[in-house]
């Protein structure tokens, strides 16, 4: 028995351990009392003195002191990472252990002999409870972990080799020769545990002395090995030099295998077999998170951090070199920069200062593109480990496939990547599980055995698409839809106007995917949803494109970095906000005068027509429901605009005609006026977003700036119309629009994607174009009658139910926008069937000499482009032109205009005696309302003539002159108004003009000039031929009003 | 070489130098012998040895795994102060058997 | 910051409350959760929001929710005037202001002073406020519950 000789290094560890122990108890009564919000440091130095007593018990072979620690250091743990919080009963249970490891401590060399089984319990119950249910058994399962070229082999339980893992540590076998240390002088191994200790954790400690050999031996090895079993942050290049080891005496234990087969290792990853005894529950249970290798399938309620089992989640970063010379340099010329600046500013000369602060200007976004680009990690450090669980996930299925990796250098910023893996690991998965098909079924198809699943990443426009092929069973969308509409999500109606890739897409709504059975289809949208959340938190977008039987592709859009994004800014109601630029498609402004033309009603909804393309049509301010604002150019300020659809641009009714009159007010614009300034104009972001396309009409757009994006806070980042928030230039607050989640709220439907939407714009793209082709809308009147107008005539459609039709003096009429409409069933005139009796109506809305009028139809309606052969004579009618055969079937052509004058003659009439003409002439000239054109140019010609066939007017066209002399001789009958271009060849308008008023029988023509002159001399010549009127030739607007007014004035 | 009295099963070993290299060698072959010979115990004098270096750790170390498998444990007395605080500092003190004198 | 020293086993202690109005009711809170207050009101309101979410604001640079105390309470919303300002309080790793119609002092009350709110605060619900307090100038003083009052409801969600 050593009593006399001192034993010094037992003493100064005793010494030492009880120094760690003084503390200890004010400590953990202040970590008690902070409860939740346990301060950091307080509980790391805690931790640290059961750590390190720990350590060098197991040197000192004093194993209940080294076991009582361990237990202690569990708990401690736990409560460092936030799984438990020390509440009065765990801190008194690790005081009173801590107490107990100073007695110990205090007569160390007859500590082992000592019974430590109560406290032992008491911890180790403490520990199982705070774990969730499937990790408690870790606590006390074992697990070998050894490696081929070490000769001895350390146990642990699960628990502690989990740990050892958590936060990416690595875990390693360090061989470490007593007696080469004792050779260094001064170097005891205590103060290498010490070492150690600082660095990491020791999870266990053996001294190998059978490693030596014994006398019989040849050649007895002069090396007395301690291996140290470590886990650590340190990454194997560095962990040599940290410790003092050569690297042949390092051994990396890697993920998954807890014990090494294969022959390479020194430092290096291996992925061999695996081999884990003493585990009994292993295939049911999730093995430790290893730092790159697959994570929990399913998402695990984590009290407070989640331990991030793809990229490992640590607080420190990677940087190249060269991105860090970069960012030197960058700060070296902000320095510069920022130097100028003073010296500039104390010279008080503004170009200088101008300069200088552009300086600093380009120089700091460099320095903030040149900082972000130090968080961009390539995409391979997610994509590496998938390989693998395709491999495993074969196997596991019976099913026969590859993964293929492309673009594993693409950059993402770090965030977005150690996001990614989640929602990655479940769509790979998907593919695997419910993508890929068995081999039989695969060789059934005539497809090759393996299936191949390609992950891809690459650079388009900005963003960075990740892409998960899959050459399997493909999405039927059908039976998508169908699910959908079974669950309620969408309507049969919604369904119905639905593309089949629109169809395939919706296995993203939540609840398309309720695990009663796994069927194919819930398979695949299990947990999609979420991975369309999470993709939606990062701003990423998900598109799935699917063939059956072909395959799957599903389509991740993403930000490049996370935090700054270029955006252009808009405002509406006074209010700017932000639309990032990857959404923003073009920009167009429609001049006031065009808006009726482009923007038309299809159903409830506006839409665009931008070459051919319908693209429906949102107004910012009513989907945030602001009180819309417009320019009013005599007070310079923007007011309350009552108007509430754009195509309520349109012509004057005669009501509306004379209120304006009353209302014309100093301060209140005229109508007229309103249309005309500048600002009325319709400013419209075309914007996409998945499939989401439409048209986000604004009152003014402003800049694309580039702005720094903040998240909102808790109560407001759950709204889907919102991405976030910034700060301006000027400090004030933007809102940033989440394209999607606007179309979303807004209940917008992709118009653009049905096909009858898609004919109606081919049809107006035609009629613009002026080809022979008629396009014309088809309805129905009685069943078997089908009925055409040419579709350019029409204003309007409207659904409507015929409990609608109301009775006011006699006349139907429905409520319609704040007013009656008139409407009319064609029996009304024309000798047809009655309209059939039916709940669902449509109303076909012209306007008519001015007027709105309904006619009922009944749907459905079709669209149809015909070279018309109309017969002219067999069916006529009052109200009805002729017929055609379209698609087999006798059509009648509806004439409104004639229908109308039936009905409604009065409208038509406009003789008065206020004027003083003859009875004669103001009766000839009561049955006139035709008018003449005189345009020499077709295009003009062709335009205006549009114009005036709309408002339902018949047009004579004459080129010059003298042709219009001619169709006035023959028509004057019918014609009641000359509109004339002024510059013509063989005789101009003033020489036309003048022989009209010389004509008795022409004389009384109100004549209008069409012009795209305005100088003075014109006006006084043009009154003195006898113009009544100058219009601009394209004025749409005012041309018709003109010519409303000289029909009907006389 | 080394004195060595021997007592039965016993023998006590005597270096007359310090367990050093070359010697080491030549002092394990001396010890392999006496176990071969029928000694179960041995017991090393360290009067004289003053250094010991890793070779001479190394042979006592597989003195003792020898001896381990002969259920006895190496005995060592008259231990130097520095070679004892050398074995305490690699915790071979508890594995020799060392005695005062 | 200290914590908050209310252990029953510790004794009385004191605390510091941050006391304000709403509407005629007299309030204070916790002055260990209050960031600031601020004066400056330049607030951008986020339409479709809770009614009882003014708008949000820029705090140094972060995103600052600004919520109607008075409203979300169950008094009338706040009418904005020159003594409005507004008190920035952490909750949850979140800053988060609180307007308020006008600050006043900051009182030290004990803790054994505190009575149990009435379930009914002048119209407010009681669930909004840990208890009342009679200060020594014979007002009370109604603690408000920061966590009770900033529980968010989306009942606008889109």
């Amino acid at each position: 028995m050593s009593g006399v000789i001192e034993d010094e290094i037992l003493q100064m560890y005793i010494q030492e351990s009880k120094e760690h122990l003084e503390d200890i108890e004010t400590d953990l009564l202040e970590i008690e009392q902070q409860g939740e919000n346990v301060d950091e440091d307080l509980i790391n130095k805690v931790f640290r003195a059961a750590h390190s007593i720990k350590g060098g018990a197991g040197f000192l072979d004093l194993t209940n002191i080294k076991e009582l620690a361990h237990k202690i250091e569990n708990i401690l743990d736990l409560v460092r990472n936030g799984q438990m919080i020390p509440n009065q009963d765990i801190v008194n249970t690790v005081l009173e252990a801590f107490d107990y490891l100073g007695e110990l401590l205090n007569n160390a060399v007859d500590s082992n002999a000592k019974d430590i089984s109560e406290h032992i319990e008491k911890l180790t119950g403490l520990t199982v409870s705070s774990l969730p249910e499937a990790e408690k058994e870790s606590v006390s399962n074992l697990v070998d972990v050894s490696h081929k070229k070490v000769p001895v082999s350390f146990s642990l339980t699960e628990f502690d080799l989990k740990n050892g893992r958590q936060g990416g540590k690595l875990i390693y076998i360090f061989e470490f020769d007593l007696i080469k240390d004792m050779e260094r002088q001064g170097k005891t191994p205590f103060d290498l545990l010490k070492l150690l200790e600082d660095g990491g954790n020791i999870l266990d400690l053996i001294v190998s002395m059978e490693a030596v050999g014994d006398l019989d031996d040849e050649e007895i090895s002069p090396r007395l090995p301690m291996y140290v079993l470590y886990s650590t942050i340190i990454e194997p290049d560095l962990v040599g030099s940290v410790f003092g080891l050569s690297d042949t005496c390092i051994y990396l234990i890697p993920a998954d295998h807890e014990s090494m087969e294969s022959s390479e290792d020194h430092a290096e990853e291996e992925t061999s077999e695996v081999i884990e005894e003493a585990s009994p529950s292993l295939p049911a249970k999730m093995p430790p998170p290893p730092e790159k290798a697959a994570p929990k399938p399913s998402p695990r309620p984590d009290k407070k951090k989640t331990i991030k089992s793809v990229v490992s989640q640590t607080d420190t970063l990677r940087v190249s070199v060269g991105v860090l010379d970069q960012l030197m340099n960058r700060a070296g010329e902000l320095v510069l920069a920022r130097n100028q600046l003073i010296q500039s500013i104390s010279t008080g000369d503004k170009q200088i200062i101008a300069a200088a602060g552009q300086r600093i200007d380009l120089v700091t976004s460099e320095l903030q593109e040149t900082i972000m680009q130090t968080r961009m990690q390539p995409v391979g450090n997610i994509f590496n480990k998938f390989p693998r669980i395709v491999r495993d996930m074969a196997k596991n299925l019976g099913k026969d496939m590859e993964l293929e990796l492309e673009g594993q250098g693409v950059e993402l910023d770090k965030t977005i990547i150690e996001s990614l893996g989640d929602p990655l690991t479940h769509l790979v998965r998907n593919s695997a599980d419910h993508g890929i098909e068995s081999p039989a079924a695969r060789k059934e198809k005539g497809k090759n055995q393996t299936g191949r699943i390609l992950l891809r990443a690459l650079h388009e426009s900005g963003q960075v698409i990740i892409e998960i092929h899959d050459d399997g069973k493909g999405l039927d969308p059908e039976k998508i839809a169908e699910k959908a509409v079974s669950k309620g999500l969408i309507s049969e109606d919604e369904v119905k106007t639905m593309s089949a890739k629109e169809k395939v897409n919706l296995i993203m709504l939540p609840g398309l995917s309720t695990a009663e059975q796994v069927t194919d289809v819930s398979g695949r949208g299990v947990g999609m949803d979420v991975v369309k959340t999470n993709l939606d938190k990062l701003g990423g977008q998900v598109e799935i494109i699917s063939q059956l039987d072909k395959g799957t592709v599903i389509r991740i859009k993403l930000p490049l970095t996370l935090a700054i994004i270029a955006c252009l800014l808009v405002s509406s109601a006074n209010e700017r906000y932000a639309i990032p630029q990857v959404n923003v498609g073009e920009l167009i402004q429609v001049p006031a005068a065009e808006v009726r033309e482009k923007i038309e009603k299809v159903g409830d909804a506006e839409v665009l027509i931008l070459r051919g393309e319908l693209i429906p049509l949102m107004q910012l301010g009513n989907v945030l429901q602001l009180q819309n604002t417009f320019y009013n150019p005599r007070t310079g300020t923007y007011e309350v605009d009552r108007r509430h659809q754009l195509v309520d641009e349109r012509i004057l009714t005669d009501t509306e005609k004379t209120s304006d009159k009353r209302e014309n007010t100093d301060e209140e614009l005229t109508t007229a006026e309103r249309r005309e300034s500048y600002a009325s104009d319709v400013k419209i972001v075309v914007v996409q977003a998945g499939i989401h396309k439409y048209g986000l009409v604004v009152d003014k757009l402003h800049d694309t700036v580039e702005i720094v994006v903040k998240p909102l806070g808790r109560h407001l980042n759950k709204f889907e119309i919102y991405a976030g928030a910034t700060i301006m230039g000027d400090g004030h607050v933007a809102l940033i629009l989440d394209i999607s989640g606007l179309a979303r709220a807004a209940n917008l439907r992709t118009m653009a994607e049905t096909d009858r939407a898609k004919q109606i714009a081919a049809a107006e793209t035609q009629a613009k174009e002026g080809t022979s082709r008629q396009t014309l809308l088809m309805f129905h009147n009685g069943p078997d009658e089908y009925c055409a107008v040419p579709l350019h005539m029409v204003l309007r459609v409207e659904q409507i139910k015929s409990s609608d039709i109301e009775f006011k003096g006699g006349k139907k009429v429905i409520q319609y926008r704040g007013g009656s409409l008139p409407i009319y069933a064609l029996e009304e005139v024309a000798n047809v069937e009655a309209l059939e009796d039916r709940e669902d109506l449509i109303v076909i809305v012209f306007i008519v000499a001015g007027h709105e009028v309904g006619l009922l139809a009944v749907p459905p309606l079709d669209v149809v482009e015909a070279d018309l052969k109309i017969d002219e004579e067999t069916l006529r009618q009052p109200g009805i032109s002729g017929s055609t055969i379209i698609r087999d079937e006798t059509t009648l052509m509806i004439d409104v205009f004639d229908f109308m004058k039936e009905l409604n003659p009065q409208w038509f009439e406009s003789g008065t005696e206020e004027n003083g003409l003859s009875a004669e002439t103001s009766k000839t000239a009561g049955n006139c309302s035709d008018v003449l054109l005189v345009e020499d140019s077709q295009f003009f010609r062709d335009q205006v003539r549009n114009f005036i066939e709309t408002e339902g007017y018949a047009v004579f066209e004459a080129e010059d002159g003298i042709e219009a002399l001619q169709v006035l001789d023959e028509h004057i009958a019918r014609i009641g108004l000359v509109v004339t271009d002024l510059e013509m060849p063989n005789m101009d308008g003033f020489e036309l003009t003048s022989r009209i008023r010389k004509n008795e029988r022409f004389t009384h023509l109100p004549v209008l000039a069409l012009t795209s002159l305005a100088g003075e001399e014109d006006v006084t010549r043009g009154r003195e031929a006898g113009i009544d009127d100058y219009q601009i030739k394209l004025d749409k607007e005012n041309l018709i009003k003109g010519i409303h007014k000289m029909l009907h004035q006389g | 070489m080394s004195e060595v009295s021997r007592e039965g099963e016993k023998a006590i070993v005597k270096p007359d130098q310090n367990i050093v290299v070359p010697l080491a060698k030549d002092f394990k072959g001396e010890l392999k012998e006496l176990l071969h010979d029928g000694i179960t115990h041995l017991i090393i004098n360290m009067e004289d040895v003053n250094m010991i270096d890793s070779e001479g750790l190394s042979v006592l170390i597989a003195a003792q795994n020898s001896l381990q498998k002969l259920g006895t444990s190496l005995e060592l007395f008259n231990v130097s102060e520095n070679i004892r605080k050398l074995l305490q500092n690699m915790r071979l003190d508890k594995r020799f058997i060392i005695q005062d004198s | 910051m200290e914590t908050d020293k209310q252990h029953p086993d510790r004794g009385s202690d004191f605390i510091q409350l941050s006391c304000f109005y709403l509407q005629d009711t007299f309030c204070g809170l916790d002055i260990n959760i209050v960031q600031e207050i601020n004066e400056d009101l330049q607030i951008t309101k986020v339409p479709l929001s809770q009614d009882y979410v003014i708008g949000i604001m820029n705090l140094r640079g972060q995103i600052v929710t600004v919520v109607d105390q008075s409203r979300k309470i169950g008094f009338e919303p706040s009418v904005i005037s020159e003594d409005s300002r507004v008190i920035i309080v952490n909750s949850q790793n979140e800053h988060i202001g609180l307007l308020v119609d006008r600050v006043t002092e900051v009182l030290t009350i004990s803790t054994k002073d505190i009575a149990d709110a009435p379930s009914n605060i002048e119209g407010a619900q009681g669930k909004f406020f840990k208890g009342v307090v009679h200060t020594a100038k014979n007002e009370i003083l109604a603690l408000l519950d920061v966590e009770a009052v900033l529980t968010e409801d989306h009942g606008n969600d889109k």
